[in-house]
């Protein structure tokens, strides 16, 4: 029964990423800071499914000058065409 | 800038912040992308294998684009179509603040002057997932971060979408195509 669950799970077409909650047209995803981009005015996170989110100076809730590699974040996030629209770094 | 051709693309279809992307480079960096693409792990990369450049459409028949020699700069659409096909696309999510859209080539402007390298195409190659290396930067890598900055969108967000070559823009699912048209001056 447990193996059924499992394949039956591993089907399911809208499985979340790991660490990912589900808000309708947004969910929400844990990541941590990979690379800062002060060029770009940008910091690269990356969840841990391997997606990739920037974090830019129209995010709300984060300052970007404050974070730095390893630290990790939780953002809310549109589920088309990836896009942060806040984010808070977990202390 | 006057037009020099006989034909002109239908500009005025085209959006500032539309990223133009071209076919079959046959210079030996255009060559290699190719190659590097059609051998890509990531099937959206090998769909798009045969573009290999990619640039920012700034209005007036003008692009901001990276190539080797020239860095980040800005020129004349007509460099491209005069020999090879070309391909506009856009973000396709409605959502997307007009503004935001408009910001894309203004903030591509900001970078004219930087230096161009493909060395961040074999680096991506070998060590998947690798960030930009802002020293020098790539062709796609430049229109990404632009988009970024500008929208927030991150068009290698999927992890096969990274790393962000001229070829996955050419098939990424996120950004529709601009329907070209070619009418006599």
């Amino acid at each position: 029964m447990h193996l059924l669950m499992n394949y039956a799970f591993s089907l399911n077409p809208r499985r979340e990423p790991k660490g990912s909650q589900d808000e309708g047209d947004t969910r929400r995803v844990e990541a941590v800071v990979v690379a800062l981009i002060p060029e770009y005015h940008q910091v690269k996170v990356r969840d841990g499914d391997g997606h990739l989110y920037a974090l830019t100076r129209k995010t709300q809730g984060v300052d970007l000058a404050s974070l730095h590699e390893g630290q990790r974040v939780v953002c809310t996030v549109t589920r088309k065409l990836p896009r942060v629209l806040n984010a808070a770094a977990v202390v | 800038m006057a037009w020099p051709g006989t034909y002109v693309p239908n500009f005025s279809d085209w959006r500032e912040g539309d990223i133009v992307l071209v076919h079959r480079t046959a210079d030996a960096a255009g060559l290699a992308i190719q190659a590097s693409q059609a051998t890509s792990l990531s099937a959206v990369t090998r769909a798009g294998a045969i573009c290999s450049h990619a640039a920012i459409y700034l209005g007036g028949g003008m692009v901001v684009d990276a190539t080797r020699g020239a860095g980040v700069s800005a020129q004349s659409v007509w460099n491209y179509c005069q020999h090879r096909s070309i391909q506009v696309r856009r973000l396709s999510d409605p959502t997307i603040p007009m503004a935001d859209i408009a910001d894309i080539s203004a903030m591509a402007q900001q970078h004219i002057g930087e230096p161009y390298s493909v060395i961040q195409v074999i680096i991506s190659k070998l060590i998947p997932g690798t960030m930009p290396v802002l020293d020098a930067l790539y062709c796609s890598t430049l229109v990404g971060l632009v988009v970024a900055d500008a929208t927030g969108v991150d068009l290698s967000s999927d992890p096969a979408h990274q790393p962000l070559h001229p070829g996955t823009l050419a098939a990424h699912p996120e950004l529709t195509d601009v329907l070209l048209e070619w009418r006599h001056l």
